[in-house]
């Protein structure tokens, strides 16, 4: 199977495509938006009660466990990815090597599910105990 | 064209990592490795290898880079007095012995590729661009071959993941 | 290689017994399950076994290193008393589990004839020790120990993988015994001279693997790692990764890298000196006996090392005697550091110093003889085991032809006299200093593997052909 650096400009186009329509929105809702200017309404207006404390403070680690997690899943997906690709060239040759692979990767999932469970059980991924 | 594309590449990766060293607020540098990150693979997809460029954006650009703004997010700094804005702002210490084992790297890396002579070296670089998809190969290899090893990386991520386990999870103090 | 698959599912039922929430029967179910990874290794002996495509090869050699390595786990084991009772902040299911893991790397490191294996295997063992070194989350040293660590550690493995990949380059093989053949050939082709790719991938691989065993000038962050993690993963540290670390590189550059010898005998000449000089030398300024276990543990990276460089016939029995007789060593040293840091512990915190020593022979006087056969046994005084481990050392190096081995040799018996200085210290501290330290109630288990661990020292002092005719 053979590919041209071109046949990863998808990749490119939605990269871009996704930049632009943040872009574009943002541009969009300055323009489209109704605007009325008037002495009163452009007047400096203070009033309210001070604001306590900090708008960025730190989140709970528990997000950063789930952002581990997906990197760690992320990497098994890399695993199965050339798999993928050639399991239906195994089912077309022989049952016996489609069993083999399967079970190779059932072994390999199987690690880390059992990992996941433990994970569960342990009661690491509750919110709120 | 290819030529071109492949300039294009190197200079952003460059420029980007270049901003990843210098600038001093973390968030500036975490969103300009991701275009670091992003050169790279484009890099790869024009060496012809389409399996590591996968992995790149997989892994690096959607897993590692959202780890590094998490670590952002979760680490607690009172914002910075001078201007109000509360910037995560880094400090650069010791960048002479820095400077001087990231030199000494590049120079020992550069001169092992410019004197040494790859065999299968191509004499005009850019001139053959259809390339023999490895991801197919890499699988039956995996499979067959080095089927131990992917087995063992199973148990490499699985005490990993319970390393992170242990390290992120509460326990009252 | 069957212990590997056994330790793997041994470290998962071992996380999943952790739900009984019985911690008695944590530490007993560990030490059989060490002991059946041990039966299974001693099914390989006496075969040559090449297992799935050339990944692994069990021979005698792996069999006597994986035997080291395992015996060296169940002592740390046996000594880790199930940290503690206290539920809330020590979880020994983890611990035990994350320990049976890193002797799957460990022993991978030791069997592996494909430099995928070699790779695996370590980042599985360095994995298991960053997070064993920060398993005490309430300790800011032990967590500072585990990022510098890890921030270092996996440098140092980068730096290996691109040596790899370097040597790939060069011989485009990764199986070691291709890796030789690729290396003769490119030799024949360039007319005796080698390519650049193989010096530099050479070199790299070599830093790698010798920062894992903490050789100078890689040895920066050995003492503040080994001091701030818990005592008892500072002892697995410093004997089974440090075994694991010296067999890998002893089996890469015997086998892989032969016939370039000057390509990697001369730098680590100087690695060797280094890592003698600077390790003996700093070991004297310690007042931390812990602190000082470390920078011996540098010394004895030099000592093994030195044998390694020579590539004798005998290095392998060498190497592997003296592995075997520092790792009882100092995992004695370490069992009664333990002990007595927490009984001496000063508002609430261990208290690692020489001080804490005093007197320990009025009260205590098991731990004191086990200390200081486990301390001659380090400096290498005759009658105990590391006597002839040096010896066996020395005497590789002596029968080397070439002259430098003589300077090296003038090199290693020197800081040797300088060793005996600092390990007398502790045993000065626990005999002749004033001092008071209260009995200390030990456990069956805890007396018995200090008992035979003191035996084993001084019968491989006495009888050292009892082990070296089997290595």
């Amino acid at each position: 199977m053979n590919y041209q650096p071109s046949d990863f400009l998808p990749i490119l186009v939605q990269l871009v495509a996704a930049l632009a329509f943040i872009v574009a929105t943002m541009l969009a809702t300055h323009w489209l938006g109704p605007k009325r200017h008037s002495v009163l309404k452009d007047d400096a207006f203070e009033c309210g009660i001070e604001s306590v404390g900090d708008a960025r403070t730190p989140i709970s680690v528990k997000y950063f466990l789930v952002a581990i997690l997906f990197v760690l899943f992320d990497v098994e997906i890399i695993f199965m990815y050339p798999w993928a690709v050639n399991f239906m060239g195994w089912v077309k040759s022989t049952s016996d090597v489609a069993i083999t692979m399967f079970l190779e990767m059932l072994v390999f999932m199987g690690l880390l599910l059992l990992g996941f469970i433990y994970v569960i059980k342990k009661g690491v991924l509750t919110w709120e105990k | 064209m290819i030529p071109f594309v492949f300039i294009a590449f190197i200079v952003l990766t460059v420029i980007s990592a270049c901003v990843v060293l210098w600038s001093n607020n973390v968030l500036y540098a975490a969103f300009s490795l991701l275009l670091t990150f992003f050169g790279i693979a484009a890099l790869y997809v024009l060496v012809g290898a389409d399996f590591i460029a996968i992995t790149q954006l997989l892994v690096y650009v959607g897993g590692i880079l959202v780890l590094l703004l998490f670590g952002v997010m979760l680490t607690n700094q009172n914002g910075n007095k001078e201007n109000g804005k509360n910037d995560i702002i880094g400090t650069n210490t010791n960048r002479l012995i820095g400077f001087a084992v990231a030199f000494g790297l590049f120079a020992l890396l550069f001169f092992t590729f410019a004197k040494a002579n790859f065999v299968n070296i191509q004499s005009n670089l850019f001139e053959s661009i259809e390339t023999f998809s490895t991801t197919q190969n890499i699988g039956v290899l995996l499979m067959t071959d080095f089927v131990l090893p992917f087995e063992v990386s199973g148990v490499l991520l699985m005490a990993t993941l319970i390393g992170a386990a242990y390290l992120s999870s509460k326990t009252k103090v | 290689m069957n212990a590997i698959i056994a330790l793997s599912l041994f470290g998962i039922s071992n996380l999943f017994l952790g739900f009984l929430n019985n911690r008695k029967i944590l530490l007993p179910a560990t030490l059989v399950f060490i002991l059946i990874a041990l039966g299974l290794n001693f099914a390989d002996w006496n075969h040559e076994y090449y297992w799935f495509n050339n990944m692994l090869k069990t021979n005698n050699l792996s069999v006597n290193f994986v035997t080291i390595i395992l015996l060296s786990t169940f002592l740390v084991v046996a000594i880790s008393r199930s940290f503690g009772d206290d539920d809330e902040h020590s979880h020994p299911a983890e611990y035990y589990a994350i320990l049976l893991f890193s002797a799957v790397g460990a022993i991978m490191m030791v069997t592996f004839e494909n430099l995928i294996m070699l790779f695996v295997g370590l980042e599985i063992l360095s994995v298991s020790m960053y997070v064993l070194t920060g398993s005490d989350k309430r300790s800011l040293r032990s967590n500072e120990a585990a990022l510098k660590y890890f921030l270092m550690g996996s440098f140092a493995t980068g730096i290996l993988l691109f040596g790899v990949a370097l040597v790939y380059g060069a011989t485009s093989s990764f199986d070691i015994h291709g890796i030789a053949q690729g290396v003769a050939k490119a030799k024949e082709q360039m007319g005796g001279a080698y390519g650049p790719l193989l010096y530099s991938g050479v070199i790299l691989i070599m830093v790698g693997l010798l920062f894992k065993i903490s050789a100078a000038p890689f040895h920066f962050w050995t003492p503040d790692v080994y001091d701030g993690a818990p005592s008892i993963f500072t002892a697995f540290m410093s004997t089974v990764v440090k075994t694991a670390g010296v067999a890998a590189t002893y089996r890469i550059l015997s086998i892989s890298f032969p016939s370039v010898y000057g390509l990697w005998g001369n730098p680590l000449v100087y690695i060797v000196c280094a890592t003698l000089i600077i390790g003996n030398i700093t070991a004297v300024y310690q007042q931390s006996f812990k602190r000082m276990l470390a920078y011996s543990s540098i010394s004895h990276a030099g000592y093994l090392l030195i044998t390694v460089l020579a590539k004798r016939p005998e290095t392998n029995s060498s190497l592997l005697f003296y592995s075997l007789a520092y790792a009882i060593a100092t995992i004695t040293a370490f069992a009664v550091l333990m002990v007595v840091s927490e009984a001496q512990a000063k508002n609430g915190k261990a208290d690692e110093s020489f001080e804490a020593l005093n007197g320990l022979a009025n009260n205590n006087p098991l731990l004191a003889f086990s200390l200081t056969i486990s301390m001659l046994s380090l400096a290498g005084i005759p009658l105990t085991a590391g006597f002839f481990g040096k010896f066996f050392v020395f005497s590789d190096a002596f029968s080397n032809p070439s002259s430098l081995f003589k300077w090296i040799l003038v090199i290693a018996i020197l800081m040797s006299t300088v060793g005996i200085y600092y390990y007398f210290k502790p045993i000065i501290a626990a005999y002749m200093k004033k001092g008071e330290v209260a009995k200390i109630e030990l456990s069956p288990l805890y007396k018995f593997i200090l008992i035979l661990t003191t035996t084993l020292t001084i019968l491989l002092g006495l009888a050292p052909d009892l082990v070296k005719n089997i290595f």
